[in-house]
């Protein structure tokens, strides 16, 4: 009887183990995967009392070096596992593998190296002059962050309601909610490409591969639709592109969510 | 000693009942104030067309619609907000009932949202052409389709006003709490600007107002707002220090 209760006792835990496993599993296969594409980098904070260096300004002038430097991805991320079904989890994992990939890889003073680096440069960077600035820039990188986003010259609404018209008669059967859009941009503004993707990875669960990406990889109508929306996007107007340190930069805006749609 | 206790305790009962009295009262009395400062300026933060529970409001293509209406019609801005206490709603509610009778007429509420129904039932029905009649060109609209865009890198516009801001103002505590309100008419030019900051005095943000009306324009032009697919006047809100906020880690 004591031992029935006491099994009862750790039912809970049990499953949340299982979770964390799971999440576990999901930010290593990442790691490793981001790894292999180029790298990616996570959560590395200064100890720095300079509230210069805390600043959004500064963040995003580390994951502009990262990228010009080393074609690494950095990203701030807040790391702590306490609840077991929390993104968190997926990231703390994430980063630890993250982070012995990549000193791995680039010798295990990296990450300190690579900071007082970035302080030196970051105090040029500030008195930079506008033909300065060109240089921390990886012009044939397509960016997902910029000082200013593209802009549809126009009204955002017929914008939004044509793509959606587009997904709506192109997607029969489908839950529309769990389809998203990414743009990718070019420095003078048309758009290269167009991606359906799962919107249901970023919103609910990590690693959902559902019945629709299962489709795309398989079946070629997908790529011909993302190739029409392109065309007929290009067609709707005109686009002002994203800049980042006063340059135009190639960009890719992802998952224009549907929820945007609204009608009267 | 015991008598002398009974009176400690019934004088503090009183003194907390008097005190909880006089806070409300005094409560009630800044909503009341509250009441009339925002008819004054056309703005109702109360639910007084039963917005919430009303059936037909809970699509959300009405309810917009509605605001619109009521903002092109009556030139009213219904913005929803609650206080916490239920008193002050009522102080809050009274004055607004009291004020929109004495102006509209008794019938205001009822008749406004038959109305609004009506012309929304119009509004379905009408053709890209017609819509422009559901739109008043000399108003600024604060709930739009399509919100008001930079044709150009926003950096631009952001440094500009960084510059101009800390030449005029010099401590760094000021310049974080500043807001930038710029209207923007149909023709993508800038016509107004009001600097929103409690820390800034009126000498300083009038400066600030005539030089960025002075240059603002020459920086290039905006992709106005749309509403009903139509060119609308509205207002765009610029936090031009937020760049340099404090990222917080935790």
């Amino acid at each position: 009887m004591v031992n029935i209760f006491i099994y009862i006792l750790f039912i809970p835990f049990i499953f949340f183990g299982q979770k964390i496993e799971t999440y576990k599993e999901i930010g290593e296969i990442h790691a490793i995967e981001d790894f292999n594409l180029g790298a990616g980098i996570v959560g590395y904070y200064y100890n720095i009392i300079n509230p210069d260096y805390k600043t959004i300004k500064f963040i995003e002038f580390n994951k502009v070096f990262y990228l010009k430097k080393y074609n690494i991805n950095y990203e701030i991320v807040n790391v702590g596992c306490l609840i077991p079904e929390n993104y968190n989890c997926y990231k703390n994992s994430y980063k630890k593998h993250m982070d012995s990939l990549v000193l791995k890889k680039y010798g295990g003073n990296f990450i300190k190296n690579t900071e007082k680096e970035i302080l030196k440069e970051y105090e040029i960077f500030k008195n930079a002059t506008q033909n300065e600035l060109k240089k921390y820039i990886n012009f044939d990188h397509i960016y997902d962050f910029a000082e200013s986003l593209p802009k549809f010259i126009g009204n955002e609404k017929n914008l939004s309601d044509f793509i959606n018209n587009f997904i709506i008669s192109n997607f029969e059967n489908k839950n529309l909610k769990q389809i998203a859009l990414s743009i990718e941009y070019s420095e003078n503004g048309s758009i290269t490409n167009c991606f359906f993707t799962d919107a249901i990875v970023f919103f609910d669960k990590i690693y959902n591969i559902n019945d629709y990406n299962f489709e795309k990889n398989n079946d070629n109508k997908y790529l011909q639709l993302e190739k029409e929306l392109t065309k007929s996007l290009n067609n709707l107007g005109q686009w002002i592109p994203a800049y980042l340190y006063q340059n135009k930069i190639k960009f890719n805006e992802g998952f224009v969510s549907l929820s945007n749609y609204t009608e009267y | 000693m015991n008598q002398f206790k009974k009176h400690i305790i019934s004088f503090l009962i009183l003194f907390f009942l008097l005190n909880s009295y006089s806070q409300n009262f005094k409560s009630c009395k800044e909503a009341k104030k509250k009441a009339s400062y925002d008819f004054k300026h056309n703005e109702i933060k109360i639910d007084i067309f039963n917005r919430f529970n009303d059936s037909i409001f809970q699509s959300d293509k009405f309810d917009v619609f509605f605001e619109n209406y009521l903002f092109t019609n009556y030139n009213l801005k219904n913005k929803m907000f609650f206080f916490d206490d239920y008193k002050n709603t009522k102080c809050y509610n009274e004055i607004i009932l009291k004020k929109i009778k004495y102006k509209h007429g008794n019938h205001f509420i009822k008749k406004t949202i038959q109305n609004a129904k009506k012309s929304h039932k119009e509004f379905l029905n009408s053709n890209e052409d017609s819509l422009s009649k559901f739109i008043n060109s000399d108003k600024i609209y604060y709930l739009v389709d399509s919100r008001i865009r930079f044709k150009g890198n926003d950096k631009k516009i952001m440094i500009f006003l960084e510059n101009l801001i800390s030449n005029i103002c010099n401590k760094k505590e000021d310049l974080e709490s500043i807001r930038i309100d710029l209207t923007i008419s149909t023709k993508g030019i800038v016509t107004n600007c009001k600097i929103i900051s409690n820390l800034i005095n009126n000498n300083k943000k009038s400066n600030i107002k005539n030089q960025i009306l002075l240059k603002i324009n020459s920086l290039g032009k905006w992709i106005p707002a749309y509403l009903y697919n139509q060119k609308v006047n509205s207002t765009i809100n610029l936090y031009p220090f937020s760049n340099n906020f404090s990222f917080s880690l935790w």
